[in-house]
């Protein structure tokens, strides 16, 4: 393995900074990283590389994360794939997110109360590392 | 018939008391003035004892009243005396006087002279109070009828009500025409609104004063309206309730603002929170990761930017639960959780600072506590501002003790208990704690950062909840809170509307 840890994840988020920081983060943490900034995109990318993770942003153009995971749960791969929400929105008081919590593996956190380190150690939690 | 030596003492105004404005004059069987008294020459005006002695009586009074003063003076020399004769008489100036007169005979002892004295009270300024009060009344209404607001008043003793015009008007009623009570009231009211109202008539009478806002719909518009109602019991000797006096409020207008304002807020502090990340996260890994060139004081400066940016984010969080709270959009999930663990799961988020501070942290829990029912969050919520009140409140090395039990007082209730020996509140600023936005004077000197939330989020999810919070406080000693929470929610429906 190329220096990585063997995991790939990838990183669906519009705004550059936090896409940024976040897979930076990741690969200094051997991650092997896949980055988009759109559902769209995001959606077409994990059919193609089956990544281990997706990280998930709910706000983005093109396919917002929703709806994004509602297609992804309908495929056969998607369906089981892990997935992170990494979201502003305050899921307790958004029963729309609530509901999508209750499809498969999925989780949340709250951007601005997490740091990146919980985020990653969130990673390794779900991916059993 | 009274002796005439009687009438002289009358008359003598150094003997007088005027505890009373009456005037006294004393006329012969004719109406001829005798004599006066000082109180007399002022009522009329001034007039000189010159100008008044020897004249008739009669003279003083208006034409239109004097044949009939003239006639019912005759009765006294038959019947020996006449109370309260109206009439109106004038004045030196011109001006009138409205008299009230009494007359008495007097007679001397061979019963050949007689006397009769006349008491003349002047009552004109009876008169203009009552105008006055009607003056006083018109104004009121018409203040009532521009702000939209109505006042009522209940004998509790006779069970009669007194509404304002306004008051029927909120209601769409057509003022003074039908008899109103509390009975009015609570059929006009939202039904969800009905309860409501009979708690506060209860709680008026027993505390003495009550607030509400309620809801009624227009008949005609089928608007809701949202009204605010206050009164005041006034009770006798015994506590007995004898009357309650209130206010009608229309205050749909400020319920309007108030929610666009919330949505406001909650609307801005979910857009904080993406730049807050951002700063966040760069300032994290700019402390974190080896970054070449970054002095020591330079690392120093950015973990200020980020203390200051986390306190943001939990300035933020704080807003973003007062206003789903207070828009009632906050969802209640009830589930069956450990007290116990939650509250020690939320403490480990405050182990770093409590280890820091050198804080003596003692937890006590009740053998077999049973499980509590109750929404996740709002259980997490509420331990977190207690205890984080305790830990930012307390100076370095003192102690905190949080003890959960059976609350003896309360069925079926858990009573959480949080002490510390901390700065406490001052006693001038101890009704406020629960108010949103408060800080104590002492508090805001000491802890930076603090959000005057806190405990107005408790109050709110306890009012969701049932519940309810207390303290007391001591400065510089330290402060309880304490914390009464049902075994099950109350009001399961009131959880999505709060308001």
């Amino acid at each position: 393995m190329d220096g990585t840890n063997g995991k790939k994840i990838l990183v669906i988020e519009d705004e550059k900074p936090m896409l940024d920081a976040i897979s930076d983060t990741l690969k200094q943490n051997q991650f092997s990283v896949l980055t988009a900034d759109n559902g769209k995109d995001g959606f077409d990318l994990a059919l193609k590389e089956h990544p281990d993770l997706l990280l998930l942003d709910i706000f983005m153009p093109k396919m917002d994360g929703l709806t994004m995971l509602e297609t992804l749960r309908s495929d056969s791969w998607g369906n089981g794939v892990p997935v992170i929400i990494l979201t502003n929105l305050n899921p307790d008081a958004d029963q729309t997110i609530k509901s999508i919590l209750e499809h498969k593996p999925a989780f949340y956190l709250i951007k601005s109360n997490v740091t990146l380190e919980a985020i990653v150690s969130k990673i390794k939690e779900v991916l059993n590392m | 018939m009274p002796d005439l030596n009687d009438n002289i003492a009358l008359l003598d105004n150094s003997k007088r008391v005027i505890l009373f404005p009456e005037a006294i004059l004393i006329v012969d069987p004719f109406g001829n003035v005798i004599n006066v008294d000082q109180q007399a020459l002022k009522m009329f005006g001034g007039l000189t004892e010159q100008e008044i002695v020897g004249k008739s009586f009669f003279d003083l009074i208006v034409e239109q009243d004097k044949l009939y003063v003239e006639q019912t003076f005759q009765k006294i020399l038959v019947e020996g005396h006449i109370s309260d004769l109206q009439c109106n008489a004038t004045k030196k100036d011109g001006t009138y006087l409205r008299a009230s007169l009494s007359g008495t005979l007097f007679i001397d002892k061979l019963g050949t002279s007689k006397e009769i004295t006349v008491v003349v009270h002047d009552i004109t300024p009876h008169l203009s109070e009552l105008e006055q009060v009607k003056e006083t009344q018109r104004q009121l209404a018409e203040a009532q009828q521009i702000a939209r607001f109505g006042s009522w008043e209940w004998d509790i003793i006779t069970n009669k009500f007194h509404w304002t015009d306004e008051m029927y008007k909120l209601f769409s009623l057509e003022p003074q025409k039908i008899l109103v009570d509390n009975d009015t009231l609570i059929e006009k009211a939202q039904t969800e609104d009905k309860e409501k109202i009979k708690e506060f008539i209860a709680t008026s009478l027993g505390d003495g004063s009550g607030i509400l806002d309620f809801r009624i719909v227009n008949p005609e518009s089928k608007a809701t309206q949202w009204l605010h109602v206050t009164s005041k019991t006034f009770y006798d000797a015994a506590h007995k309730p004898l009357r309650m006096v209130g206010t009608v409020h229309d205050v749909t207008h400020e319920k309007e603002i108030d929610e666009v304002k919330t949505q406001f807020l909650s609307l801005a502090s979910h857009q904080m929170r993406g730049p807050l990340t951002t700063i966040n996260w760069n300032a994290e890994m700019l402390l974190q990761q080896q970054v070449e060139g970054l002095s020591e004081s330079q690392k120093k400066y950015i973990q200020e930017l980020y203390n200051a940016s986390k306190r943001i984010v939990l300035l933020t969080n704080d807003l973003l639960t007062v206003s789903e709270l207070e828009l009632g959009r906050m969802p209640f999930k009830p589930e069956k959780l450990s007290l116990s663990k939650i509250a020690k799961r939320v403490l480990e988020d405050y182990e770093r600072t409590i280890a820091e501070k050198k804080i003596n942290f003692k937890e006590t829990y009740a053998e077999q506590l049973p499980e509590i029912e109750t929404d996740l969050f709002l259980l997490k919520t509420i331990f977190h501002e207690l205890i984080a009140n305790a830990v930012n409140y307390t100076p370095p090395e003192g102690t905190i003790a949080m003890n959960i039990s059976i609350d003896p007082k309360r069925a079926n209730t858990f009573l959480i208990a949080i002490s510390d020996s901390g700065y406490g509140i001052p006693q001038a600023d101890q009704e406020k704690v629960f108010s949103k936005m408060f800080r104590a004077t002492n508090a805001k000197t000491k802890v930076m950062g603090g959000t005057g939330l806190g405990l107005y989020i408790v109050k709110l999810i306890l009012k969701v909840n049932g519940g309810e919070i207390w303290f007391s406080s001591e400065e510089n000693k330290g402060s309880t809170f304490y914390v009464a929470i049902p075994f099950v929610p109350k009001n399961m429906d009131s959880a999505i509307k709060l308001k």
